[in-house]
């Protein structure tokens, strides 16, 4: 109820959205081509690559916005491709949903696409956003945004480079009661914030798979392209499991349970204290499995301390996080319907405080709608660029501080650690021939 | 020889439990570089181990591990983890040994080693690089093209402008990437004019569009004052793409000329573009926007006033309130509701101050609306001014004002509202004063403090104020107020005592529950003896109670109980006591048709708070109700709370 009540400016902007579509479109697209830029009146034509069972919701979030036309998708595991063009189809009432198989066919293909969908395992969530973007798409990737420091910075670069309207998966950026939280601590609410919390994954750990399953023979290229599915990762023999999702824990593939739900409580909490354009500058290394406790800094003074446990003594849900200060506290997570509070009458100005953020940021309190809403307006998204490359680099950095096992000091000027030469080895990987950028 | 061999084969057996080792520990130590070293050297060693030898490498490898990774560069297969451990060894050897593989590999591995060569910024490696833009191999042309931007000195920059002129396609797409790398290269080293003309070049081609864009942006920018000339001449593009490119550059733009060069852009724009235009106004937030985007929001197209209108909070600057206050009573109730939407959220003094002059008018609706925008903006300041609004003559404006004091107020306003709401005659206005009473005395640390105040006033008050007060009662609680509503209860006037019974029989704590088990015995009204018997069975839930006052309430309500309206209100307080007579009585109406999905809820509850102190009984329970019900959630739960008391009888 409260979301619907603070969501008027979404609904107002999909019923005009919805007018200016019936009516004759004052600025044909046929006149200015497409996918450099998509007039307000316009139609948003959005193209998928790699969705999978995660991408399925983002997809199906997407199809009905009035001003949103999906036309393609592009996998290299042909299944996957057929469900995307069946929930496509389905949708529409036609047959239209064309698949391809070959990500840099499609994108010099598919010059019509204004936008892609990126939501393929972590490994290619970079890469594929850096071509899609230089091939002149606008991206919503899921996340994480990055594998490395490197990756992040490609995707800051070229989104620059090229102009191009990106926003990460990130999606509690744009719930009410997260952004209530952000406000709180914004407005000075909670006085001097000295500590807030991050939730990070309760299942994993934070040393990484180096293993291989074992070989299984290698289905048909045009059921699989396993080369294309590794893309810039090391190669290694194929196995059904990777393809199912049994990616999770390996190096190659994913960020660890710090990186996996840390790519969400990170980057919510770095822009909650204002520190969306920078990363901790301090990592203190905790001897366990996992990151459970570890303390970062950041150049603001303030301590953001990574918590494990699912349901712990200062928030429970998934994903939460906590903002801690001199005059009171704030925590969220998924599944509350309002966030935790030091005193009851910080909750009265809830709506107004939602509401305001809306108001002045012209952002709705909808991850997917933000996104669309920009490659429009061509203001970055509140998941933008910077913001997911500054967080996903605490995340790798807290990653590098439990491989290394000891603490570490980073300079989020130059980006590299200090006086940490094997520290500073961990920020990039060498891409696999030919997947390079 | 023989010697030699033992040697191999035992450091192979040693990196073996290395490489072993690799699959849990991430970083080897830096003395295990020359058994790497061996790994990949070695004819014995499987593919997987190689691979993982050189994934240490990248972490401890120095210059005596470059030779041996040069040497796998030539191998498909192996040839990138070599460079995946040579990328990251900062010796100068690597540059000189990645150089030399230029001239010797061929597909994809050259490829590779080219990416390769652009991460470490090798300058040295221009020339080769330069031959390699007009490779018959498009795949090596474009990787050498975004390696030379990556290099990005000016040698290279000039190789891809020249490369620029004769290629085409996706060729031509990898050097302006490259052009674009050079540029920004050249403005972080002060090599301004450089980029500038790179920039040109890209910004005057046909297409790509994103090349076009981007460079419209990088021209702009990097002139930085300069470039507002160009901006300008942009945002006169009859290039929708262009245009936009303008307009988003101008989102990195500070200064007023910008804003200025913005608004002159507005005149004669179709919609499409004004919109964009305004769009862009709003997110750069400066003040001096808010003349232009009064006058578009005044008049004109509608799809474009409500943008205007929506700009002005992002804006946030005063300046915008009285447009915004005007256009409150426009004839078109979208525009309208978009200034309201934009009043609500304008921070300041200045639209505080505009809205108290609303409220000071004497036409209802613009008092409403004040009234309503105050509520929004949370303006606690305005409390004594909604007081003294609801001791007014307008209806409307009095019961709204009330709704704000209770929304807004403290329990300081607890006895200006006490006061008022004795002054009430009509219902209406006696509910909103009740419920903005009802709500500072919820705010109240101690409400309780409070019942002395209202119980003094029962004595004077009119019935239907009376009523009111009660109802207030009931939201404060405690002994006194209480023993006031049992007083009232018994009131010879029929109007307060039906309203005190009705306040009994919504009492929140077990304290009433002798009063409500006396008139669901005793009373001759049947709707009375109903709603004292709810009352009753809901006092089961207070979370305060003891398990056995709570079995007591529900065995005393499980006598009186006729209707299968009650019995399942009952369920619902049963599926809140753990203990097994709680889940007995609930499995007695499991053979109810009309109530046994309510029962295997309730016995299921039951059961998840009881299962592994009782868990034989919760076994056979849990059997019944999951065969008596068809209820999927409740099925499920049902399930697990089985499961859990039959590990905990050790079946």
């Amino acid at each position: 109820m409260q979301k619907n009540k603070t969501n008027l400016s979404r609904r107002a902007f999909l019923k005009r959205t919805a007018a200016w579509l019936t009516a004759p479109c004052i600025v044909p697209a046929s006149v200015f081509g497409r996918n450099g830029a998509v007039p307000p009146s316009e139609r948003i034509i959005l193209g998928g690559i790699g969705i999978g069972n995660r991408g399925s919701h983002d997809l199906r979030w997407m199809l009905p916005e009035a001003d949103v036309q999906f036309v393609a998708t592009c996998d290299p595991q042909r299944s996957r491709a057929e469900a995307v063009k069946q929930i496509v189809d389905t949708r529409y009432g036609n047959k239209d949903c064309v698949i391809y198989h070959d990500t840099r066919e499609f994108l010099a293909e598919r010059t019509d696409i204004d936008a892609v969908l990126v939501t393929t395992g972590d490994r290619w969530h970079a890469f594929a956003s850096i071509l899609a973007m230089r091939a002149g798409k606008d991206v919503y990737s899921e996340k994480p945004s990055s594998m490395t420091v490197a990756e992040g910075q490609g995707v800051v670069d070229t989104a620059r480079r090229y102009r191009r309207i990106y926003q990460t998966g990130t999606q509690r950026l744009s719930e009410g009661n997260f952004t209530f939280c952000n406000e709180m601590l914004r407005l000075g609410r909670l006085g001097d914030v000295h500590t807030v919390r991050a939730h990070i994954a309760p299942w994993d750990a934070a040393e990484m798979r180096h293993d291989w399953l074992p070989a299984e023979p290698l289905p048909p290229k045009e059921e699989v392209d396993w080369d294309a599915w590794l893309g810039p990762c090391p190669w290694r023999p194929y196995n059904s499991s990777y393809t199912r999702g049994g990616w999770r824990g390996f190096y190659d593939f994913h960020t660890s349970c710090i990186g996996e739900w840390g790519a969400h409580t990170f980057a919510q909490c770095q822009v909650g204290m204002g520190a969306a354009d920078t990363s901790a500058i301090e990592y203190k290394y905790v001897n366990n499995e996992s990151g459970d406790k570890m303390e970062t800094l950041f150049a603001n003074g303030i301590k953001m301390i990574l918590e494990r446990d699912m349901d712990n003594k200062y928030f429970h849900g998934s994903c939460a996080i906590r903002y801690e200060g001199t005059e009171g506290w704030v925590a969220v997570g998924d599944g509350y319907s309002k966030p935790d509070v030091s005193n009851p009458a910080m909750l009265d100005d809830f709506r107004k405080l939602v509401y305001d953020y809306q108001a002045r940021t012209g952002r709705p309190m909808s991850h997917v709608r933000d996104f669309l809403d920009c490659v429009k307006s061509r203001r970055q998204p509140v998941a933008n660029p910077v913001v997911m490359h500054r967080s996903m680099t605490t995340v790798h950095a807290a990653n590098i501080c439990m491989w290394l096992k000891r603490d570490l000091k980073f300079d989020p000027v130059k980006e590299e650690f200090i006086n940490d030469p094997q520290a500073n080895r961990f920020r990039s990987r060498a891409m696999r021939e030919p997947w390079i950028i | 020889m023989l010697k030699s061999k033992i040697h191999i084969i035992l450091i192979i057996t040693l990196m073996l439990a290395g490489t072993a080792r690799m699959s849990a520990q991430t970083v080897p130590p830096a003395t295990d570089e020359d058994k790497l070293i061996a790994v990949i050297q070695s004819s014995d060693a499987t593919h997987k181990e190689k691979v993982d030898a050189c994934r240490g490498l990248a972490l401890i490898g120095t210059e005596k591990s470059i030779a041996p990774l040069v040497a796998l560069l030539g191998d498909e297969k192996l040839s990138h983890m070599a460079r995946y451990a040579l990328e990251t060894i900062k010796d100068p050897a690597v540059d000189e040994v990645l150089r030399d593989a230029l001239g010797k590999l061929r597909g994809t591995p050259l490829v590779g080693v080219i990416g390769s060569v652009g991460v470490r910024r090798d300058a040295k490696a221009v020339e080769t690089l330069t031959k390699m833009l007009r490779d018959s191999d498009a795949v090596v042309a474009q990787a050498a093209a975004r390696a030379l931007g990556s290099i990005g000195n000016s040698t290279a920059a000039s190789a891809l402008e020249n490369e620029l002129k004769r290629t085409s396609g996706q060729n031509k797409l990898n050097v302006c990437e490259g052009l674009f790398r050079c540029a920004e290269t050249a403005v972080a080293e002060g090599r301004k004019q450089q980029a500038i003309e790179i920039y040109d070049q890209l910004r005057k081609l046909d297409d790509p569009h994103q090349v076009c864009g981007g460079a419209v942006r990088g021209a702009i920018l990097t002139r930085q004052k300069e470039g507002l000339p160009l901006l300008k001449e942009y945002l006169r593009s009859d290039s929708y793409i262009l245009f936009s490119a303008a307009c988003q550059t101008a989102l990195e733009m500070s200064g007023t000329e910008v804003t200025q060069a913005l608004t002159a852009a507005l005149n004669d724009l179709p919609v499409d573009k004004e919109i964009l235009v305004i769009w862009t106004l709003g997110k750069r937030g400066d003040p001096a926007a808010v003349p232009a985007l009064s006058a578009a929001a005044g008049s004109g197209e509608k799809s474009v006033r409500i943008v205007a209108i929506e700009a002005m909070p992002q804006i946030g600057h005063a300046s915008a309130v009285p447009v915004l206050a005007d256009l409150l009573a426009d004839n078109d109730s979208e525009i309208s509701k978009a200034a309201e939407e934009a009043l609500a959220a304008i921070p300041g003094d200045q639209a505080d101050a505009a809205i108290m002059a609303m409220l000071n008018n004497t036409e209802t609706e613009p008092r409403l609306m004040a009234l309503e925008l105050i509520g929004r903006r949370r303006m606690t300041s305005s409390v004594p001014a909604l007081l003294k609004a609801a001791e007014g003559p307008d209806a409307k404006v009095r019961q709204a004002a009330l709704k704000r004091v209770g929304e807004l107020g403290s329990p300081a306003e607890f006895s200006a509202l006490l006061e008022l709401l004795v002054q009430f005659e009509s219902r209406q206005d006696l509910d909103a004063a009740e419920q903005a009473l009802s709500a500072v005395c919820a705010k109240a640390d101690n409400p309780a403090s409070y019942t002395s105040k209202i119980t003094n006033q029962l004595t004077k008050a009119t019935p239907a104020q009376k009523s009111a007060l009660l109802r207030v009662l009931s939201i404060i609680g405690g002994t006194d107020a209480l023993n006031a509503v049992r007083k009232a209860a018994k009131d010879s006037n029929a109007q307060v005592s039906d309203a005190a019974i009705r306040v009994l029989c919504s009492w929140k704590t077990a304290d009433a529950a002798p009063d409500l088990l006396a008139l669901a015995k005793n009373s001759s009204d049947n709707a009375r003896k109903t709603a004292a018997l709810r009352g009753y069975i809901n006092l089961a839930r207070d979370g305060s109670l003891s398990t056995s006052k709570k079995l007591e309430i529900c065995r005393q309500a499980a006598a009186l109980i006729q209707r299968d309206e009650e019995k399942k209100l009952l369920l619902g307080a049963l599926s809140t006591v753990p203990a097994l007579e709680a889940l007995s009585m609930a499995m007695a109406h499991i053979e109810e048709p009309a109530i046994r999905d309510e029962a295997a809820f309730a016995a299921v509850a039951i059961g998840e708070q009881i299962a592994e102190q009782k868990p034989r009984e919760v076994i056979e329970a849990m059997q019944k109700a999951l065969k008596a019900t068809n209820n999927t959630n409740v099925n499920r739960r049902g399930r697990m709370v089985l499961n859990k008391a039959k590990q905990a009888a050790g079946q």
